[in-house]
């Protein structure tokens, strides 16, 4: 079958001085055509984890800059690919970045050439920079006005113990103090192709020359050193962590460790997630006839593991009442899943969790992501058998296993209206 | 060649072999997308269905019929709600003034079981007691939550001022709960009888499907005819009215072309691409430069006859937020330079298949378009008129199509509760 192919370029074609496997960029391609666009993840291990202390915010910059860099008669790299028929986005990752180019079969070459000149050339002038500033700065506010990101950062604050627990766009304070140097110095230490991965999916026959192998060609040989950091733990003695800001109701979020997508544990978490986020819908929501969107739903749980190390995290939105009372009862179900094997068997539970994963999973983008989050482990074949597989697998016993080791003792994060008190601790 | 130059649309000729359409065995249509990479099976029943009912003398009894059904449970079974929730999937039910749909998306290993439960519970519709005082409390939550949506409260009002009468000038649905216990048990399963008839459904389908599936299709009741669609009379004068709400706001709203006018309506549909795209949109993103805090919503709604450009922007209503938008419509009225214009249309095209580029997009784009009259110029049809219709646009024609339509647009004003009693 030829759905899914995974290669490594060979190291002659890239630098012939380095070994096969270190100068290899994996590059995974999902061809489907009948796609009316083409859509390439870039995934660089430029994130969070290689800033220093005093590098909050530049892996942003760094990418903003990129998305700002003139390529096509002085217009910026992100207004030529929107004005050729396409989009790019970005996100910085606790441990890597990720670009994101979609677009129109036909103008999809040019495209991954405007790219590869921005990834390729980044400009970081002051003017440059500055706008990128801007942008940053933006996203700080809109981030800040979200209870969910303002509880997942300070969350990631605790559970990384490296500078992966940044903040994803760093600080306004820090982004101020960066000159065009530590953008460029940034860029050439981790901006490095040989441990880059790069997922394309979609109508990639319309695709003029397969270029998608060569879109990091111009980086420099070689994988990014980790920063090494080592963050000072917070001060606090509890599991509980606290904020206030300008909402209208509190929200918790919660945070716990979880398997890594090779794990022998995967399924049975993909399972206790989905299971999970539909517990907490039925504690406290209105049920309703139709589905809820994501957007819709005031609670809800997912499970990162693309993230090293993986995690899970469960929130609620004080819009539906008190969140405490409603984590509460998520805990003793998670509880009772940890310390009680479940009778009958999990068929309903398993089809519930295929069904999730199925559902968040339909976008180009989302399918480029997931082939790379296996691609990056060296997995090949099919991305959706390989998960539904381990779903399937699981066993009542894996699930009390999995339950009991993992979803004992989680992080809490509160939101709170900068207005109020107090809300009581959540206790199972 | 230079490195941009335009290139023909490619994807019709290539999704040629992955769509099908044509009659279903008992009586309506279906429309069919193979999508090859695709995990979850999209499917749709639409309906041509007035929301408040012929005369519209039963507000919400389109929305009360089709969510009854979808609650009801076949005898010793399980009503479509609930399997669809057991496989994970997602049920989706939507009403608008002319049309109800009620869809869903699972995993293609379950679309056949899927399938034959929607169809029997719409073909053959038996609402159980239990569906209906399900379905109530469902409705009731909607029309709740509807008076807190401003986007639904303008939208609702512009209709009813833009439309004299006829489906479009009726909320879909309504905003008090009163309204849905209203409607006796007869009148709904007339309703559903009458509405829900086999004849009457587009079934659409899309993503990891093949015509096996229509095998899973259970007939009922085939009923008249299809019925024609529902239009509604445009007031010779739009006027403009003052709604109170949660927050402030301002909405807009033109009579537009029919669907039957391909080219003038993809013209409108550019130009609410341009203006009002949330990310892009010249006009949206001026208005978020000047007031942080405000949602611009803007679109133009394909319906048989006339369709509607509708625009609304809630969290403010100044002086100078209606200069921009009046400056923004006078602007699309002149012809574009050549440059802005093609970068203009290659964003469009991009944004309306990216729109599209799901299983559900996809359905809900065979569906609707088909309901409205011309399934064929649904954007991504393997018939390429909606891109030919695109590519066929120029900055003269666009500007034309500006100032034939826009010109006197229904508003609304949305007044907080404390800006009450000020003037705006």
């Amino acid at each position: 079958m030829r759905r899914f192919t995974v290669y490594l370029l060979s190291a002659l074609l890239l630098c012939s001085s380095l070994g096969a496997r270190a100068a290899g960029v994996s590059v995974v391609q999902q061809p489907d055509p009948s796609a009316d666009l083409v859509g390439t993840e870039i995934v660089l291990q430029a994130g969070l984890d290689r800033q220093t202390a005093k590098q909050n915010g530049l892996a942003a910059l760094v990418a903003q800059s990129i998305l700002q860099t003139p390529v096509q008669g002085g217009k910026p790299l992100e207004d030529a690919i929107a004005a050729n028929g396409g989009s790019i986005s970005y996100v910085v990752d606790p441990r890597s970045v990720r670009f994101y180019v979609e677009g129109l079969n036909g103008s999809y070459a040019a495209l991954l050439t405007l790219f590869h000149t921005a990834l390729t050339k980044p400009d970081f002038s002051a003017r440059t920079i500055a706008a990128a500033r801007t942008a940053l700065e933006g996203k700080i506010v809109r981030s800040a006005r979200m209870p969910l990101d303002v509880g997942i950062d300070m969350l990631n604050r605790a559970f990384y113990r490296d500078s992966a627990g940044m903040p994803p766009y760093g600080l306004p304070a820090t982004l101020a103090g960066f000159a065009p140097s530590d953008a460029q110095a940034f860029y050439q230490q981790h901006y490095r192709r040989g441990d880059a991965v790069i997922s394309a999916v979609g109508n990639l026959a319309s695709v003029a020359g397969n270029p998608f192998g060569g879109l990091v060609d111009g980086l420099p040989a070689g994988t990014s050193p980790q920063a090494g950091v080592r963050m000072a733990k917070l001060p606090s003695s509890t599991r509980e962590l606290l904020a206030r800001r300008d909402i209208s109701v509190p929200w918790l979020v919660a945070q716990y460790p979880a398997p890594d997508i090779m794990s022998k544990d995967f399924g049975a978490m993909l399972i206790l997630t989905s299971f999970m986020q539909r517990t907490l819908g039925e504690v406290s929501e209105v049920p309703t006839i139709a589905t809820k969107s994501a957007a819709q739903r005031g609670v809800g749980a997912y499970y990162n593991f693309d993230a090293r190390p993986a995690n899970v995290i469960l929130y609620v939105d004080g819009g539906l009442g008190d969140p405490t009372r409603t984590f509460a009862t998520a805990l003793t179900v998670v509880n009772v899943l940890g310390h009680a094997k479940l009778g009958g068997n999990l068929s309903d539970m398993k089809s519930y969790a295929v069904g999730r994963l199925l559902q968040d999973t339909t976008t180009l983008q989302d399918r480029a992501w997931f082939a790379a989050v296996y691609a990056a482990h060296g997995v090949t074949g099919d991305y959706f058998a390989h998960a539904i597989k381990a779903i399937n697998a699981t066993t009542a016993a894996d699930l009390q296993r999995v339950a009991g080791r993992y979803l004992g003792a989680p992080t809490i994060a509160l939101v709170l209206p900068r207005a109020q008190q107090s809300v009581q601790s959540p206790t199972p | 060649m230079s490195l941009f130059a335009f290139h023909a649309p490619a994807a019709n000729a290539q999704s040629a072999g992955f769509e099908s359409s044509g009659p279903l065995p008992g009586g309506g249509t279906y429309i069919m997308r193979r999508e090859l990479l695709a995990q979850t099976t999209a499917m749709e029943l639409w309906f041509r269905a007035p929301a408040a009912g012929e005369n519209g003398e039963s507000p919400g009894i389109s929305r009360l019929a089709i969510t009854a059904l979808a609650a009801s449970r076949a005898p010793h079974g399980s009503s479509l709600a609930e399997l669809v929730n057991r496989f994970g999937g997602s049920l989706t039910i939507s009403v608008y003034p002319d049309i109800a749909m009620v869809g869903a998306s699972v995993p293609s290993s379950d679309a056949a079981q899927v399938l034959r439960a929607l169809t029997a519970a719409y073909f053959s519709p038996a609402i159980t007691t239990e569906g209906v005082q399900a379905a109530l409390r469902d409705c009731a939550l909607a029309a709740a939550e509807s008076r807190f949506d401003t986007e639904r409260v303008m939208q609702d009002a512009l209709f009813a001022e833009l439309f004299t009468s006829g489906p479009a000038h009726f909320a879909p649905t309504p905003s008090t709960a009163s309204d849905f216990t209203k409607i006796s048990q007869a009148q709904l399963r007339a309703f559903a009888q009458r509405a829900f008839r086999q004849n009457n459904a587009v079934l659409s389908l899309a993503g990891s499907v093949d015509a096996k599936l229509l095998t899973a299709v259970r007939g009922g009741n085939a009923g008249a005819p299809a019925d024609t669609p529902f239009d509604s009379v445009v007031a010779a004068a739009p006027g403009s009215t003052t709604k109170s709400g949660s927050t402030s706001g301002i909405g807009y709203a033109w009579a537009g072309p029919p669907i039957a006018d391909a080219k003038a309506a993809t013209a409108l549909d550019f130009i609410a691409d341009y203006l009002f795209d949330p990310d892009h949109g010249t006009l949206a993103r001026a208005i978020h430069n000047a007031s942080a805090g405000t949602f611009v919503n803007g679109q133009f709604i394909t319906l048989h006859d006339p369709g509607v450009l509708l625009l609304t922007v809630s969290g403010a209503n100044t002086p100078q937020l209606r200069r921009q938008i009046t400056d923004a419509i006078s602007s699309v009225q002149q012809p574009m330079d050549a440059a802005s214009f093609e970068a203009a249309r290659k964003a469009f095209e991009y944004h309306i298949l990216s729109q599209s580029q799901t299983p559900t997009g996809r359905a809900d784009n065979f569906g609707w378009y088909a309901v409205e009259g011309d399934g064929a110029y649904a954007p991504g049809a393997a018939s390429g008129e909606y891109l030919r219709a695109v590519e066929s646009l120029d900055p003269a024609f666009v500007a034309q199509a500006a100032r034939t339509y826009l010109q006197h647009p229904a508003i609304v004003q949305l007044i907080s509760s404390e800006q009450k009693g000020t003037s705006t």
